[in-house]
C-alpha cells in the first residue's frame, strides 16, 4: 500500500472541497491573494519590531533616549520624527498591526462561512472511478452490507455518506476548526493588549526602612497609565517597610550575586507581610512587587549654632553589582544653600589606582565620601530637577570628607556633619493590567487551536462494493489525504474493524 | 576533582568527538547510501548525547537546580537538545544524511559556550528562582532543538536546490520532513512565550513589555508562523520556506548572542 503518489488534483480537493467549479475557483483566488498579503504583512512586522528592540524606547527609559540623542545628534531629529524611540506605540508599526488584525478578519469570516456549510453538508459523492487512486486495493473483510459498514465508521469517529454501492468516510473536521479559533484568539490579545494599554497603570517608589507608602499619585517616584486611567481606580492602601533583609554569595564562585531579598511591610496598619522578588501581593487587582533595594545613610547636618538642619536616611542609588552607591542631599532653607554630593560604599577599599571603590555589596566595612557645597542649588529657577542629582554650576565646594557609620565632620563655616547609621531602602513597582486575564485566555485558546489546526489532517476514504452487490466480503478502498499524514494507518485500522486478516488481501491492481 | 570540572569534561569528550564526527559525515557525505563510516558516525552521536546528559545533570547537582540558569548552561542544554533530536528522529527515520548539519552548530555553539560564556555553576539570583524558570526555559530548549534541525534542513534545501548533491534524499522529502519539525516545535514555542509572558506578570506586573529578549521572541514566532503561512501560499513553497527557516534560526541566534550580551534589559542572567 502505498499514499505517496497523489496527483495534485486530488490534493487540491481534499484541502478545498470544490462547490462548483466557477465557485471553487473564485474561493481559490480570493485565498490565494489574501494569504500572500497575510504573509508579507507577517514579514513586516516582524521587520517593524526590529528597530524597538536595538534603540532605546521611551517606554523602558526616558533617561537612556536622552542619553542616545546627546551621543548621536546627528540622527536624534530624524529617529524621533520616525517615532524610532516609541516603536510599539508609534503610528506605523500599529498601522501594520491594525492591517494584519483586518486581514486576519477578512480571512476568518469567510471561512467561519464555509467551515458551517460544510458542516451542515455531507462530504462529497464517492468517485465513480477509484482504481486510480494509488493507494486503491481489494480487500476481503467480513460479510457486511455498506449499512453496517458506515455505522462501524460512525462509531470510529467517521464522518460519511451513503451511495447506493459506495460509501465516503471523512475525518479531521477539528483541523479548520482549530485553525478558526487561533486566529480568532489573536484578535482576543489584540483586544486584551489595547485594554491593557488603554486602563492599566504602573507606577514605582522607593520606601526607607521605617517610612511608608500610600496610594496616591503624589507619593509614586514615577507613574504612568493609559489614556482612559482616573485616578478613582487606585484602590486605597498604605503599607510601611520595617525590615529589608539581604544576603549575598560569598563564596568564589559569583561572589556578591544576591542570594535572598525580602521586605518586611505591614499593610494597611494591621496585616504583617514578607514580600519577595517574583511573588507580588495583590491588593483588587493590583499588584504590589518588590523590584530592587539599596543603602539609605543617615546623614544629619548642623550648623554654627548647633541647630539640626537635616537629619534623615538619604536614598542613595546603586551604581554597580557591589553597591556603589551616589546620593545627595540638599539643604535650600540656609542662605547661602548648602548641598552634599556623596558617595557610598559598603565595603570600602581605596585602590591606588582607581580610587575608593566596593569590593562586595553588603555592609562590611561601609564608608561614605562626601563633598560639600554652598551656593545656588538652582532649585528656585522652575525647571524641574532630579532628587538623586546636584547641580553644582552655581555652587562652590567648601569640604571634602570620609566618614564612617557614627563619625562626625566639622566642617567649614561650622557646619557639622554627621554620618549616624545605614539604613535600606526598598523599591517597589505597583501595576494594574486590566486585561491580563482576557489575554491569557486568548493564548490559551490559541494554544488549543493550533494544536488541532497543526496536529490534525483532513483525509477521506471511499469504500466501494463489487458491481451492484449490496453486501459482501470484498471491497474495494482507496483515501485521500495530505501528503503528511499516515493515511494508511487510517485505512489498515478502519480494516481491521471490519475483520481484515492480511493473509485474506485478494488483489492489488493497477 | 569537583562536579563542576567533572561535567567540563564530558562536555570536553563531546566537542572532541563531535570534531572527528564532522570528518567522518563529510566522508559518508561522498559516498554511496548507507555505510560503514556513517554508522560510526552514528554511533559516536549517541556517544555525544550520552555525554552532554551526563555533563548537564552534574552540573545540576553541583548548583541543586535545573542546569540552566545562566547563559553557559542553556547553550549546552540547547545543543543537548538538538543531538537528542536528531538521535531520537533517527530511529525511526533515515536522517543519517543530516549528521554533518548538526554536528557543525553543535560545535560551534560548545565553543562558544566553553571560550565564551563559560562561568562556574552556582545558584540562582532571586529573580530567577521560580517554578517558571524551568518551565519557560525548557520548552524554548525543546523547541530551539527542533529549530536547530529545521535550520539544518533548510540549509541542505538550498544546497540541493542550486547543484544535485546525490546521496541526499530528494527535495520533496526534505522539504516534508523541515515542515513536519516545525510542526513539533512551534506549539512548544508558542508555550514558551505565553508562560514567559505569564512570568513576566508575575514578576515585574506587566506580561509584554516589548523588553529587546521579548521583541526577539516576537519576531521569531512572527518568522515561523510566516512560514507555516507559506507551505499553504502558491509561490512560497520551497526555496521561500526554506529561506523563512534561516531567517527564524537567526532571529533565535542573535536574541541568544546579541541581545543577551549587548543589549541591556529586563532579562539577564547571573554571570553573562
Ligand atoms: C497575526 C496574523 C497571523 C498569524 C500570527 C497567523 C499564524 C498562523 C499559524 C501559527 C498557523 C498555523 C496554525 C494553525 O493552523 O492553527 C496559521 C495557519 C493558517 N493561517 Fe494564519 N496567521 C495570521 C493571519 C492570517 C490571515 C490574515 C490569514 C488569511 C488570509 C491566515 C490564513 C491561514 C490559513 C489558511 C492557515 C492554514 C494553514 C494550514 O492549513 O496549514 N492567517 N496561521
Amino acid at each position: 500500500m502505498t499514499t505517496k503518489q497523489i496527483s495534485a488534483k486530488q490534493r487540491t480537493e481534499t484541502v478545498l472541497p470544490p462547490l462548483n467549479f466557477l465557485g471553487f475557483i473564485r474561493w481559490m483566488w480570493r485565498q490565494l491573494t489574501s494569504m500572500n498579503t497575510a504573509l508579507l504583512l507577517l514579514l513586516f512586522v516582524a521587520l517593524a519590531a526590529i528597530p524597538g528592540s536595538i534603540l532605546p524606547q521611551k517606554t523602558a527609559s526616558l533617561i537612556r533616549v536622552n542619553n542616545w540623542k546627546t551621543e548621536n545628534p546627528n540622527l536624534a531629529n530624524l529617529f524621533e520624527s520616525l517615532s524610532f524611540f516609541d516603536v510599539y506605540g508609534s503610528v506605523w508599526f500599529s498601522a501594520i498591526y491594525i492591517l494584519l488584525m483586518i486581514s486576519i478578519i477578512g480571512c476568518v469570516i469567510p471561512r467561519l462561512k464555509v467551515y458551517f456549510e460544510n458542516w451542515r453538508q455531507k462530504p462529497t459523492k464517492t468517485p465513480s472511478v477509484i482504481t486510480k487512486f494509488s493507494n486503491y486495493q481489494k480487500v476481503k473483510i467480513n460479510k457486511f452490507s455498506l449499512k453496517k459498514i458506515e455505522e462501524i465508521a460512525i462509531r470510529k469517529g467517521w464522518r460519511t455518506f451513503l451511495n447506493n454501492n459506495s460509501l465516503t468516510i471523512e475525518k479531521g473536521f477539528s483541523r479548520e476548526a482549530g485553525n478558526l479559533l487561533f486566529h480568532f484568539s489573536l484578535i482576543i490579545i489584540t483586544v486584551a493588549l489595547a485594554f491593557g494599554a488603554l486602563f492599566s497603570y504602573r507606577g514605582t517608589v522607593v520606601v526607607k526602612e521605617n517610612t511608608g507608602f500610600s496610594n496616591t499619585i503624589t507619593q509614586y517616584d514615577d507613574f504612568r497609565a493609559g489614556r482612559f486611567f482616573s485616578e478613582i481606580q487606585l484602590p486605597n492602601f498604605f503599607f510601611t517597610l520595617n525590615d529589608f533583609v539581604v544576603d549575598f554569595e560569598r563564596s568564589e564562585i559569583q561572589r556578591g550575586a544576591p542570594r535572598k531579598f525580602e521586605a518586611n511591610i505591614t499593610l494597611n496598619g494591621d496585616e504583617n507581610i514578607n514580600l519577595y522578588v517574583n511573588k507580588p501581593i495583590n491588593i483588587s487587582g493590583t499588584k504590589i512587587f518588590l523590584t530592587g533595594h539599596g543603602y539609605a545613610p543617615v546623614i544629619t547636618v548642623k550648623d554654627k549654632n548647633n541647630q539640626i538642619i537635616f537629619s534623615d536616611a538619604v536614598v542613595f542609588l546603586p551604581q554597580d553589582g557591589n553597591f556603589s552607591s551616589t546620593g545627595v542631599v540638599k539643604i535650600p532653607d540656609t542662605n547661602p544653600q548648602l548641598g552634599i554630593e556623596a558617595r557610598f560604599l559598603p565595603t570600602a577599599i581605596v585602590d591606588p589606582v582607581t580610587g575608593p571603590t566596593s569590593t562586595f555589596p553588603a555592609l562590611d566595612n561601609p564608608e561614605i565620601f562626601m563633598s560639600l557645597w554652598q551656593g545656588d542649588l538652582g532649585v528656585n529657577s522652575g525647571i524641574s530637577q532630579s532628587i538623586y542629582k546636584l547641580d553644582t554650576s552655581k555652587m562652590t565646594q567648601i569640604g571634602l570628607e570620609e566618614l564612617k557609620p557614627g563619625q562626625t565632620w566639622n566642617a567649614d563655616s561650622g557646619f557639622v556633619i554627621s554620618f549616624d547609621e545605614v539604613k535600606q531602602f526598598a523599591s517597589f513597582q505597583i501595576a494594574y493590567e486590566p486585561g491580563r486575564f482576557l489575554a491569557l485566555v486568548g493564548a490559551i485558546l490559541a494554544m488549543v487551536g493550533m494544536i488541532f489546526g497543526l496536529g490534525v489532517q483532513r483525509r477521506k476514504i471511499f469504500i466501494k462494493m463489487p458491481t451492484k452487490s449490496s453486501s459482501s466480503n470484498v471491497i474495494e478502498i482507496a483515501g485521500i489525504a495530505k501528503e503528511n499524514h499516515n493515511l494508511e494507518k487510517d485505512i489498515l485500522k478502519l480494516l481491521n474493524d471490519l475483520g481484515f486478516n492480511k493473509t485474506k488481501k485478494v488483489s492489488r491492481e493497477i | 576533582m569537583n562536579l563542576n570540572n567533572l561535567s567540563n569534561l564530558f562536555v570536553y569528550f563531546s566537542i572532541f568527538i563531535l570534531a572527528l564526527n564532522l570528518i567522518l559525515f563529510s566522508i559518508a557525505l561522498t559516498q554511496k547510501k548507507k555505510n560503514r563510516i556513517t554508522n560510526i558516525a552514528m554511533s559516536l552521536t549517541w556517544l555525544v548525547g550520552l555525554f552532554l546528559v551526563i555533563a548537564l545533570i552534574l552540573r545540576g547537582i553541583a548548583a541543586q537546580r535545573a542546569p540552566w540558569g545562566n547563559m553557559y548552561e542553556f547553550a549546552i542544554s540547547s545543543v543537548t537538545a538538538v543531538v537528542l533530536t536528531f538521535l531520537f528522529v533517527s530511529i525511526k527515520k533515515n536522517i543519517q544524511w543530516l549528521g554533518i548539519f548538526i554536528t557543525v552548530p553543535a560545535i560551534i555553539l560548545l565553543g562558544l559556550a566553553v571560550i565564551v560564556l563559560y562561568t562556574e555553576s552556582g545558584p540562582l539570583v532571586p529573580a530567577l528562582k521560580s517554578t517558571w524558570l524551568w518551565i519557560h526555559v525548557s520548552s524554548a530548549i525543546i523547541s530551539y532543538g527542533a529549530f536547530s534541525l529545521n535550520f539544518g534542513l533548510s540549509i541542505i534545501y538550498l544546497l540541493k536546490v542550486n547543484n544535485k548533491l546525490k546521496s541526499l534524499p530528494s527535495l520533496k522529502r526534505i522539504d516534508e520532513f523541515s515542515y513536519k519539525v516545525v510542526l513539533f516545535a512551534f506549539p512548544i514555542w508558542t508555550f514558551s512565550v505565553i508562560s514567559g509572558a505569564v512570568w513576566a506578570e508575575n514578576a515585574w506586573g506587566r506580561y509584554w513589555g516589548w523588553d529587546p529578549k521579548e521583541t526577539w521572541a516576537f519576531i521569531t514566532w512572527i518568522i515561523y508562523a510566516a512560514y507555516l503561512h507559506s507551505r499553504v501560499t502558491i509561490g512560497w513553497k520551497g526555496t521561500k520556506s526554506a529561506w523563512l527557516g534561516i531567517a527564524g534560526y537567526a532571529a533565535i541566534i542573535f536574541n541568544f548572542f546579541v541581545i543577551n550580551i549587548w543589549v541591556t534589559g529586563l532579562h539577564s542572567y547571573a554571570g553573562i
